[in-house]
């Protein structure tokens, strides 16, 4: 399935309330990075940095989420597969996804010790604000279809 | 086993989960480094020309008022006497910096010295100061430059 047809087929699981926290998450982590960063100089400012991280991550967030969000179809090749096989597969899958994506939010926070502050700011509230603000979209963009 | 729908809802929740706390840590490092910012005062204790007139013995009190340890390392004093006579440390920047204790005072003594062609009065009774501080480890900014200003009088 190409990644138009995901975007048309998804099917967004959680409720309004929950997209709306994510709303409100990304709303106040980008008002703390330009209440921090609107100050702060240098070669290129900190706040387009931060726009700049934000975007990234909400794009890489997007894609992942459309994959996740999207009826899995199996292929012709598991069709030689057992049933239980490829429902084993994919679980697997999951796991180590969710495994994945737990260890880096855990492992952000605790950049601060190596990373100058500034970097941390960026790279934190950039974090927030793109997994939440993909979110969002996919909410919005789930309404628009009905 | 797990299905697809729980693990998405339990990634959603940590996220969320994750989200909040770390903007409530970025909340109480924002307040943290206003606490430390306005909670440092700095005066001058001590101004002791000790009969000289081009230079005199200076002593500034750092007030540290933030649950923070914190290090100072650049600190330049501009004071004025008389109304004119500028007098200026020529040691601001410090290569082994200053310790300042949570909720505690510290003293820094210095020289500071006329400009060439002006004197201390002999007589002189009181000035103003103008303190500029560095000050390393101030939460989520690390680096704080700070001023304070201030009149005196004269020991």
């Amino acid at each position: 399935m190409s990644l138009k047809e995901k975007l048309r087929n998804f099917d967004y699981p959680f409720s309004r309330s929950l997209a709306i926290l994510s709303g409100v998450l990304a709303s106040i982590s980008t008002g703390f990075a330009i209440i921090i960063l609107k100050d702060e100089g240098g070669v290129i400012p900190p706040v387009f940095l931060y726009l700049l991280v934000t975007l990234l991550i909400t794009l890489a967030s997007l894609l992942i989420k459309i994959q996740l969000y999207s009826p899995t179809k199996p292929s012709p090749e598991t069709y030689t597969q057992t049933a239980e096989e490829s429902v084993k597969s994919f679980q697997q899958f999951l796991i180590l996804l969710y495994v994945l994506v737990l260890a880096i939010i855990a492992v952000v926070p605790f950049l601060a010790i190596w990373v100058p502050g500034l970097w941390w700011v960026i790279g934190l509230t950039g974090f927030i604000s793109g997994i939440n603000i993909s979110e969002l979209i996919l909410y919005i963009l789930s309404q628009r279809r009905r | 086993m797990v299905s697809k729908m729980s693990v998405l809802k339990a990634t959603f929740t940590a996220t969320s989960i994750i989200s909040l706390l770390a903007t409530f840590y970025i909340v109480y490092l924002l307040f943290s480094s206003y606490s430390v910012v306005y909670g440092i005062d700095a005066s001058v204790l001590k101004f002791d020309p000790a009969g000289s007139t081009d230079s005199a013995n200076v002593t500034i009190l750092i007030k540290n008022k933030s649950a923070y340890h914190l290090r100072l390392v650049y600190v330049k004093i501009v004071i004025y006497v008389d109304g004119a006579t500028k007098l200026e440390n020529d040691r601001t920047l410090y290569d082994n910096p200053i310790g300042l204790k949570p909720l505690s005072n510290t003293s820094v003594s210095m020289l500071v010295y006329t400009q060439p062609g002006s004197l201390i009065s002999p007589s002189l009774e009181y000035g103003s100061a103008i303190i500029y501080l560095r000050i390393y480890d101030v939460p989520l900014i690390n680096v704080a430059p700070l001023t304070r200003m201030g009149a005196f009088y004269v020991s």
